[in-house]
């Protein structure tokens, strides 16, 4: 047993932080990175036009399983379909095109080989196609694109087992240049499907920057059911969260700051005929300008209850509500210049200059960061 | 806020989040919209960083403390609706000191493990923190738990300090086990530690070691020692008679420290100061004391020893003025002053600062809330309690052999634990059929369909693009899925048109009413039995539900050869099994597919081909069959009408 003296005095406390890297062996610049639903498979995408996919394997270590040119352009974003399809990605480009792929893995003699095959091509769109994401399971197969252009594009595979197969389905035009689109991640009966909308059209006197479409069973058709007018700047990502429970639908939004909208449906009088869409109630949960410049993009993690911002200042920043529903910053991660670190290897000594930088090669390293005085729970309840 | 060390990701960097809390991080640079070359000298440098924080309660010395705190929890919530809200009490003093002792074996594993191996600084930093944890508990145990009728709180107080406390007791050991007590050191140290702690009979035994045991002094001060009341819960005695009587002791202790008893002895005379209650002797032996919560009680026991709690605080606020004012208070202080506050909430804010992890506050507001129950102006407890346990259950279930536990608690947080099981259920990795099973069995016994039926579709489709056509089927009528078992139905099919037999034939044979799912597997279940009638010779009942299949439709088209050529052994048999009604059926059949394949003619796919032509050799066999079977049943049926 300790004695009493020695355990009160000190009070640091040890909070590790691991971060372990690896090489991303595109050429350019990485523009996107997905998850797939279970997180052990990634996708990056890069300038280079060509798409990675990357397996976790049983040391915890990322490998590269799959390499290849997807476009004739900067692949702008990666994005994967629910593994009840298959093992399906979707990419988009600023060729003007999205393309459809599906994972094909062959067992020769040396082991088990993964290639990944065009299924289908969507050429309809006239400019960069800016965004991609696949809509819940529950909904089919559908895909939703989005373009400088300004026009949303729905497609779907009306057989599932059959990919070779999209039909485009909807158009929508939103008459702003689009950056990011996100399907609400849990329609029921109750609430109908949503996509969200975001706009980086630099002109804050075009109005706001963030559309939400709603799809009514009944005349089939999306029909633009909000206009969020207080997020004027331009919108550079936005997400709905996971709904686990909530009565209201949130959605983070990446702008000139990080911003959670809460949306929720209210049911229109039934006795009205054409009342087959719901009124939203908008209502802002938190507006942050912790990043101070602007805020590239927002994501949610798997229980719609962190939200992760990542910012001009070269931060990502973690956010969770408490259980009055507030939310605050929980964690802040930032990308450091080491001064004078000289390299493992190097001839010639001592003509390091503070600020300038060499790497190692390493492949793999942990850092294992200071105590800090607040852990990751900072006292906000 | 946290770093990564590296150059390329300076400017500016992404982070997307995996999982429930793990983050990969790139770095990312603006681009030019219209894709201009970028003049980009990062090649070969850019580095992805996977982010995650590592949680204490991942550790070795966590995890019997996870597994055996998860019993509890469920018990007590099983417990709480079982009882009568009367035997609530006993049931949450249990349960607490479950959560205590489980606290101590760590701590004594930890001890054992210093010895041994492992990491010095992390078993320290884990020792400290379970102190803390069961220090804090403790006093919530008798603060707010198990509160005594009539308020008395001292003497639990007093259980409490000395149990953390126990220098005095090592003290006095070290000194009795020397040669000559009186003259160690720290005997007289001990002795007053002793009285500070209401430890009289071991004041009493080390006194009596003394070499002036026989003096005047000592045996007065050994009568005051033995004389002094301690109020007992259960004694018998009122308060206002313990009073009386402890005020009277009080007085004779002071009478004789002031007609000069223990002149001869300042030790003595600073053990009766203390037993009078004296202030300033009390605190000057602070170093005895190390924390301003010992000063607390000890001061209490010689002052005021029917102190009731809501007179602690100001007590304690004196006890902090003497150890340096609240200045020199370290968080764990402030818990143990919310405490004696009675603030709930402040307590748990502050044990957020003091412990990095989730496992005690989790814990411990549970506890309370239970506790207070529906009495409580607390309003904000029973949302707390799920808001806490909800993140004591994000960090289980991101890793990879605690989520279990997470999802029983899960079981106990209303609709918002229903929720988040689904999901986490949902996003288990499917690393093998055992993990899938274990996640369908535990999804199916909380009546989760969509997770069972969601697990059996990817499971299905794992089997499909490994070529495990049997496995996919079975996986499929799981999911209820009648697309894909379709879909695999016909690839069974058609893979026995090019091969001529089943794969997988025991899994198709057990299929049962599932088959009903789709028409395909219908077709397939009963082209089984087919085959399972014929081989038992029953050729009778096979050539019944041969012909019905083929009228019936459900075959698929590029089925028929087969069912025709299937038809060809059973209309050469010697009695005849197909009826003249039957013959005529199969007969359709030929002719449909005959213009069927002259139509498609030299659309047909290299596989069909293979089929038409091995076909078209049976085909002159198959009209002589069928014209001559029809010919005999028409006569032997036309005899036996007669």
């Amino acid at each position: 047993c300790l004695p009493g003296s020695s355990c009160v005095l000190k009070e640091t406390l040890r909070v590790m932080f691991v971060a372990k890297s690896l090489p991303a062996e595109h050429k350019d610049l990485i523009h996107d990175v997905a998850f797939d639903f279970y997180g052990r498979r990634m996708a990056t995408c890069s300038s280079d036009q060509s798409v990675k996919i990357w397996d976790l394997n049983e040391d915890g270590e990322w490998v590269c399983t799959a390499s290849w040119k997807t476009h004739c352009g900067s692949v702008w974003k990666v994005t994967w379909a629910h593994p009840e399809f298959g093992q399906i990605i979707a990419t988009c480009s600023f060729d003007r095109t999205a393309a459809i792929w599906e994972e094909s893995v062959s067992d020769s003699g040396h082991g088990v080989h993964s290639t990944w095959i065009k299924r289908a091509g969507l050429v309809d769109s006239r400019t960069s196609v800016m965004d991609v994401k696949f809509a819940p399971k529950i909904q089919g197969l559908q895909l939703a694109t989005c373009s400088a252009g300004g026009v949303v594009r729905i497609y779907e595979a009306p057989d599932v087992m059959n990919l070779n197969q999209w039909s485009p389905q909807y158009e929508m035009n939103c008459k702003l240049q689009c950056s990011c689109i996100s399907w609400n991640p849990s329609p029921s009966r109750l609430h109908s499907p949503l996509i969200a909308v975001g706009s980086d059209d630099p002109n804050p006197s075009s109005g706001g920057k963030v559309f939400i479409y709603e799809f009514s069973a009944n005349t089939h058709k999306w029909t633009k059911v909000e206009t969020l007018v207080t997020v004027t700047e331009p919108v550079h990502d936005l997400a709905f969260a996971p709904n686990l429970g909530r009565s209201y639908h949130l959605l983070g939004i990446a702008t000139k700051d990080v911003r959670i909208i809460a949306l929720k449906p209210v049911r229109q009088d039934p006795t009205q005929n054409n009342g087959s869409t719901s009124s939203l109630e908008v209502r802002q949960a938190g507006q942050f300008d912790d990043h101070g410049s602007t805020v590239w993009r927002v994501c949610w993690n798997m229980t719609g209850t962190i939200l992760a911002s990542s910012g001009d200042d070269g931060c990502v920043r973690l956010w969770k509500a408490n259980y009055l529903d507030i939310w605050k910053c929980i964690s802040t991660l930032r990308g450091e210049t080491v001064e004078n670190v000289s390299e493992v290897g190097t001839t010639g000594g001592p003509s390091q200059q503070s600020g300038t930088m060499a790497i190692g090669q390493h492949t793999a390293r942990y850092f294992k960061l200071a105590p800090t005085a607040h852990p990751a729970h900072v006292p906000w309840h | 806020m946290e770093s990564i060390q590296d150059p390329v990701i300076t400017n500016r960097m992404h982070g997307i989040i995996g999982g429930v809390s793990s983050l990969l991080v790139f770095p990312h640079k603006d681009h030019y919209k219209d894709d201009r070359e970028y003049p980009s000298a990062v090649e070969g440098k850019i580095k992805l960083y996977q982010v995650e924080s590592f949680s204490w309660l991942w550790s070795r010395q966590a995890r019997k403390l996870i597994n055996e705190a998860m019993g509890t929890f469920i018990s007590l919530q099983d417990a709480v609706k079982e009882v009568e809200p009367d035997d609530y009490k006993s049931v949450l003093v249990k349960k607490c000191r479950e959560y205590r002792s489980m606290i101590q074996a760590c701590v004594e594993d930890i001890t054992m493990c210093r010895e041994c191996e492992g990491d010095q600084e992390e078993l320290t930093a884990s020792g400290q923190l379970l102190y803390k944890m069961e220090l804090i508990l403790s006093l919530i145990e008798i603060l707010f738990i198990d509160k005594k009728p009539g308020g008395m709180i001292l003497g639990q107080l007093l259980m409490w300090i000395r149990s953390h406390f126990t220098q005095c007791i090592e003290k006095k050991n070290e000194v009795m086990e020397s040669d000559h007590p009186h003259q160690h050191s720290a005997y007289w140290e001990a002795v007053y530690g002793s009285v500070l702690q209401g430890r009289m009979e071991d004041a009493r035994h080390m006194l009596s070691n003394h070499p002036f045991a026989d003096t005047d002094p000592f045996l007065s001060i050994d009568e005051l020692l033995r004389k002094m009341p301690f109020y007992q819960v259960y004694g018998g005695v009122s308060v206002a008679e313990f009073t009386v009587r402890w005020q009277h002791w009080q007085s004779e202790c002071e009478r004789r420290l002031q007609e000069g008893h223990y002149s001869t002895c300042h030790q003595l005379q600073t053990v009766c100061k203390i037993l009078c209650g004296d202030q300033k002797t009390i605190n000057n032996l602070i170093d005895l004391m190390d924390t301003w919560y010992h000063l607390m009680v000890s001061t209490l026991l010689f002052t005021c020893p029917t102190v009731k709690l809501f007179r602690l605080h100001s007590a304690a606020q004196d006890a902090i003025a003497c150890v340096g004012g609240e200045q020199s208070t370290t968080p764990l202080d402030h818990v143990l002053l919310a405490a004696m506050e009675a603030d709930i909430l402040q307590v748990i804010k502050e044990c957020q600062q003091v412990l990095d992890n989730t496992w005690f506050t989790a814990h411990v507001t549970d506890l309370l809330c239970h506790t207070m129950g529906q009495t409580t102006d607390q309003k904000f407890l029973p949302e707390l309690r799920e808001s806490l346990l909800l993140d004591y259950v994000s960090v289980l279930v991101s890793h990879c052999s605690l989520w279990q536990i997470g999802i029983l608690y899960l079981d106990h947080l209303g609709p918002s634990g229903i929720a988040m099981s689904q999901t986490v259920l949902q996003r288990l990795p499917l690393t093998d059929d055992s993990r899938a099973h274990k996640i369908i069995q535990m999804a199916s016994d909380r009546n989760f369909d969509s997770v069972v039926v969601g697990v059996c579709r990817v499971m299905g489709r794992r089997a499909l693009s490994q070529g495990r056509l049997g496995s996919a089927i079975w996986w499929g009528v799981r999911s209820r899925d009648a697309a894909f078992t379709s879909h695999l139905a016909h690839q069974i099919l058609q893979k026995y048109v090019v091969e001529g037999r089943f794969e997988s034939s025991q899994l198709l044979d057990d299929l049962g009413p599932a088959m009903l799912l789709s028409d395909t597997l219908t077709f397939l279940g009963k082209y089984r039995e087919f085959h399972m009638m014929y081989q038992d010779g029953n050729f009778r009942d096979a050539a019944v539900l041969l012909v019905s299949l083929i009228s019936s439709k459900l075959a698929p088209e590029y089925f028929w050869p087969v069912l025709l050529l299937d038809a060809l052994p059973l209309l050469k048999s010697e009695e005849p099994v197909i009826s003249a009604e039957q013959t005529y059926e199969l007969m359709y059949c030929l002719h449909n597919l005959h213009n069927h394949a002259s139509k498609r003619g030299k659309q047909s796919s290299l596989e069909n081909e293979a089929t038409c032509s091995a076909f078209l050799e049976k085909e002159i066999d198959l009209r002589l069959a069928l014209s001559n079977n029809l010919a005999r049943a028409i006569i032997h049926e036309g005899s036996v009408d007669n």
